[in-house]
Formats: structure tokens, sequence, C-alpha cells
């Protein structure tokens, strides 16, 4: 089901942003993903997912919602649910990427709960665990958004950890060359790939998904 | 010891399960060894051949006398599935034993050559080409030496039976190639009598064998000079598979519709809009039926049994309609004819809440929506319906959905950052 709610949100972009009842229908599933009590973690990464794809596609329309996708990223975060290091990066992943949709909103929504300077702990401790070349590229990229800030815009408590995030980014630079070498390693996998998906669509760097 | 007792059918297939399992062991061989040829003529042989019963049922009802014989695994004390085994241990095992077995099926396929029409007996011949076929993957092994001699057992008893007037043989001749697939045909000659004469089998007038020659032609495609004399009657191949697929609920056929339109793609887009409206209503035809019966069963039974011949029918014709849309990625026109056709097999699944065929569902959308690279009305209807769907329980069939790697959500969004 994801792949195809996934093309709706990647093709169906201007029918999405017309049509706010079916924007509502999108992030209601990720939220009903997220409340239900019998989905699992494996399951809630693709919540994360479907977030993620709701964000990258939806730049500027879909600022209403963004206060949703943290908490509920938060929350799990916080309460140490996470098991997996896949859950627990994508839960991550989740908050990046609202940092990389609009930097300033996204502060303002952790600074005003108290999550920024867990967050930003907890994301910069584990950054050896982004491992994938999706996860790095996007990481560099809600950096980058953060360092166009004005000083002024960045919440004091974590302006002590700015240096940080040039830290952070370096580290990401050095190890993205050998991310991407490894998937372009991976034509055995893509086989796999073809014949569980049932669909022969060239080389792309997400087979490192299988990684996890 | 020919039927001079009658033994119940799992005390048949116990005595041949314990018969196997001597095989092997020196100590028990030795004491079975001198009984092998009285064996294979008096105990395997009869087991294998139709019964009197096998026989009515292959006129009178069709499907049954199908299911029965693809189906045999559903038996578990089936005595001819345990001779089948046997004889597979027995010359696996005792290579030398294989020459006994063949020389066996000669002397039945040769005196049913050489008797007069009015003495042949059709069951024998049968049961003779059943035994050889059980053996295909011996005779045809590596280092097997008589893997040269099967081309000529074809051509002289097997090809004379695919217009044998017994429509029983006429089905085995079909298997018997099935079987000895592996079978490279060294005159090209053979190949297009195979090819004609599996094509008229096709068209013949008892189901069963039309069924056998369907199963029968999906393995041939491995041959170049078979492929090529194809792609000129493909249309008119699928057109026969899928009335077939209307008349019988045998899901293998639709893995050989599958098959043909992922390899015959370049010839089939042409038909792809006949062809998926063909699929939809088999579609909707099993589906209906499966929730009458679904319907008159009551609630109480839930949705337990629900993966029998017909869901998994129906499937395997969902797989196909989702094969043929990914050959059509390249025209997007045709594909917006088929959303709208295949709608109503969307539908009909959500609506009745079919899981077992949703996950074949939501690639069929996915398909359409990628292949598309946008979203047509059509499919905002089907996402109405998805969100619907996810709201009656999303908990029962969120699970798979990470199973597919998101691999081009990434892909696309790369060019962003």
């Amino acid at each position: 089901m994801l792949p195809a709610l996934d093309n709706f949100v990647s093709y169906g972009t201007d029918m999405l942003i017309q049509n706010p009842a079916y924007l509502r229908a999108i992030v209601g599933m990720v939220e009903d993903i997220f409340r239900d009590e019998k989905v699992g973690g494996v399951d809630r990464i693709c919540g994360c997912k479907l977030a993620e794809t709701v964000m990258l596609n939806l730049r500027g329309h879909v600022d209403q919602y963004i206060p949703t996708f943290i908490e509920l990223a938060m929350n799990v975060i916080n309460s140490g649910d996470a098991k997996t290091k896949s859950y627990r990066i994508h839960l991550m992943e989740m908050v990046i990427n609202t940092i990389y949709y609009n930097p300033l909103l996204a502060l303002q929504v952790l600074e005003s709960r108290g999550w920024t300077n867990k967050f930003f702990s907890t994301w910069f401790s584990s950054i050896d665990n982004f491992t994938r070349v999706h996860d790095k590229k996007l990481s560099i990229a809600a950096i980058s958004s953060l360092l166009t800030l004005k000083a002024s815009d960045v919440p004091a408590s974590v302006q002590p950890g700015w240096p940080r995030l040039l830290q952070g980014v370096t580290r990401l630079f050095q190890t993205l060359p050998a991310a991407i070498k490894r998937t372009l390693f991976l034509p055995t996998l893509l086989e796999h790939r073809t014949l569980t998906l049932h669909r022969p669509r060239g080389s792309d760097q997400g087979v490192g998904f299988h990684f996890r | 010891m020919s039927k001079r007792q009658w033994l119940s059918k799992p005390a048949l297939s116990y005595t041949l399960i314990f018969l196997e399992e001597c095989v092997k062991p020196k100590a028990m061989w030795d004491h079975l060894k001198p009984h092998m040829d009285n064996l294979i003529a008096h105990f395997i042989f009869p087991l294998l051949c139709h019964t009197d019963e096998d026989i009515e049922l292959f006129e009178t009802d069709p499907s049954e006398y199908l299911h029965r014989k693809l189906n045999y695994y559903e038996e578990v004390s089936a005595p001819d599935v345990a001779a089948t085994n046997f004889l597979v241990a027995l010359t696996k095992n005792r290579k030398k034993q294989t020459f006994s077995v063949l020389s066996f099926v000669n002397s039945i396929v040769s005196k049913y050559e050489s008797a007069p029409d009015d003495q042949k007996s059709p069951r024998e011949k049968e049961g003779a080409l059943r035994m050889i076929g059980s053996l295909a993957s011996v005779i045809l092994g590596k280092k097997s030496p008589i893997a040269g001699d099967v081309e000529y057992f074809f051509v002289r008893h097997v090809f004379p039976e695919f217009r044998s007037p017994h429509g029983f043989l006429r089905a085995r001749a079909c298997d018997t190639l099935e079987k000895f697939e592996q079978l490279d045909f060294k005159d090209p000659n053979n190949l297009m009598i195979v090819y004609r004469n599996i094509l008229e089998c096709m068209t013949d007038p008892a189901l069963p064998v039309r069924v056998e020659a369907s199963l029968a032609l999906q393995p041939l495609i491995r041959h170049d000079i078979i492929r090529t004399s194809m792609q000129q009657n493909i249309p008119q191949i699928m057109q026969q598979l899928l009335k077939l697929a209307n008349e019988v609920d045998v899901d293998a056929l639709a893995n050989v519709m599958e098959d043909f339109v992922e390899v015959f793609s370049t010839e089939l887009t042409p038909f792809a809009v006949a062809l998926s409206e063909q699929l939809r209503d088999t579609y909707m035809r099993i589906v209906s039926e499966l929730l009458e019966r679904n319907a008159a069963k009551g609630d109480e039974e839930g949705y337990g049994d629900f993966l029998d011949d017909k869901s998994i029918t129906a499937l395997g014709v969902l797989q196909t309609i989702g094969t043929l849309i990914l050959t059509l990625e390249s025209t997007p026109d045709v594909l917006l004819q088929l959303e709208n056709i295949l709608m109503p097999v969307i539908t009909i699944t959500l609506e009745n809440k079919l899981y077992d065929l949703y996950n074949e569902i939501f690639e069929i959308i996915d398909s359409c929506t990628f292949a598309a690279k946008s979203i047509s009305p059509t499919m905002w209807q089907a996402f109405e319906l998805v969100h619907k769907t996810f709201k009656a329980g999303a908990e029962l069939y969120l699970e798979g959905w990470c199973s597919v790697p998101s691999a081009l959500i990434y892909r696309q969004r790369i060019a962003a950052y």
C-alpha cells in the first residue's frame, strides 16, 4: 500500500494542494499508524516514510501539519519505546525532515515543547548510524538549512552546541562517498528486489534500504 | 500377487512408503531386489493406470478430473502418488533399476503399437507414459546414458497420442511433454511437430486436454523456434487461455498467462485493452462466485478458509493484470484506458474486504500511478477507496507495506536536495 500512497503524493501534488481533504486523509493515515496500538515498530516505519514523502513533495504547503509530525515522532523517541535502530533512525528522520522543510518552524515547535536539546543530542550522538546514502543526504540538507538561520533565530538552549553542526556535516560528507560506493555494488540485491517487487525499474540508491 | 486381496488406499500407500524406505539400506534392498520386476509389473503399474472411475470422470466431470490430477498432493494417502515416489526413489538410488522400469514401459508401449486397433489397451499405454513421465528428471539427469534416446521415444510413442481417439491419452501425451520440458530436441522439425500438436490440443473438445496442452506450452517457449512462431499466434493463444480460465479454476493457467504477457509484451500491447477487459471479466466472475459462496456459508466461518482454488486463481489473474500494466509503461494513453477498465476490480476487492487479494490490488494501483507518472481522476477514486479501506482496519494489512522497499521514493526526491 505504501508505494501506491507514495505515488499519490509524488504525482498528485497539485491535487493534494487543491483538495485539502485528500491531504488531510494522507496525514490522517500517518497519525493512525502511530496511534493504533496494534501497529508495531516495523510498520510504523511506513508512517515515517509517508510523512517524509509528504514533506519532501509538498514544500511550503503543509506547515499546519509540521507540529503533528514532530509530536508523533518525538513522543516515541522520548518514551524510549523504539527498540530497533532502524525504527529510531526513521523517527529521527521524521523530525529532520521537518527541519529541512522549514527550519524556523521546526525549531519553534521543538522549542515550545522543550524538546530541542533532547532532539539534537539524540541526532548527533547517533550520527554514525545514518548509514544509507539517503540518511546522509537528508541530514546534510537539514544541517545546511539550519546553517542559513540568523543567529537570533537559533534558540539559546542549543546555541552552545551549534558548532557541532559543522562537525556533524563534515562527518557525513566524509562517509558519503563510501555509502554511495556501497549502493553501486548492489546489483545482486537489485535482482532480489526485482523478484519481490515485480518491477524491473533500474537501479537507484534506495536499494540501500535493504541493508538495515 | 495381482489383485488377490483388497487393500484400502491408506494401506496401499503406507505399504509403498515402507517399500520406498527399503530401497536405500543394503540389508533391506537385498530382500526387495529379487521381487522388483514383479512389483513393478503387478503392483506399481496397475496403480498408475486409470481406474474405471477416472475414465468415467474424464467424460462426466472433467474439472473434477483435472482437480484430482493436478492437485494430487492434497490427498495424503493416494496410492498412485506413493507409487510415483517409490519409482523416483528406486531409480535415483538404484540406477540399474531404471533400465528394468524402462524396459517394462517399452514392452507396454510396443505392445500397444503392434496390437490391432481393437486389441489396444489405451489404459495401459496411458499408465506407461505416466510411469516414464514420473522419471523424467532421472532420465534426463546429467550422467544418464539414455537421455539421448528420449527424442526417439517421443517420436515413436508420444507424438501419435496427440491424436489418439482417447481423450485421456491425448491429455497424457501433453503432460508427458511437460514432464520432459528439459528435453532438448535435436531435430527442429520435431519441435515444430510438438508445437503444432500442442496448439491443436489447445482447441481439443475435451477440457483436460486443453488444460494439459496449455500447461505444456509454457515451458516450450524456452526454444527460440517456438517462441518465434508464437509471436504471430500469441493473441489467439491468450484468447484460448482466457477462455479456459473461465471454464475451470486451475491456478496454473494464470501462471501461464502471466508468463506469456511478460515474454510477449511487444506483441500483446495492441491487444492490451481487450486483454485487460477479459481479465477483468474473469476476475469479476471468480470473485462473484467467491462472494456468493461466502455469503451462503454465513458469517461464522469468517475469512479463515479463504485461500482455496478460486482465490488462488483470482490472485493469479491479478498478477497477470499487474504484469500487463508493467509492460505498458511507455504507452500512457493505453494505461489510462486500462485504469478505467480495472476500476471495478479494485472496487469489488476493497469493498468486500478480500484481504488475501489486497497486496496485488495495491500493487496494481502502484503500477498504474507509477507508470503514468500522474494521477488520473479514476485513480483519485481509487485513492478514496484505499483511504476508506485503511480507516476500516489499518492494522490488518499494514503488514507487508515495508517489505516493499520504497526505493523509488528516494530516487525521485534526491533531485530536490
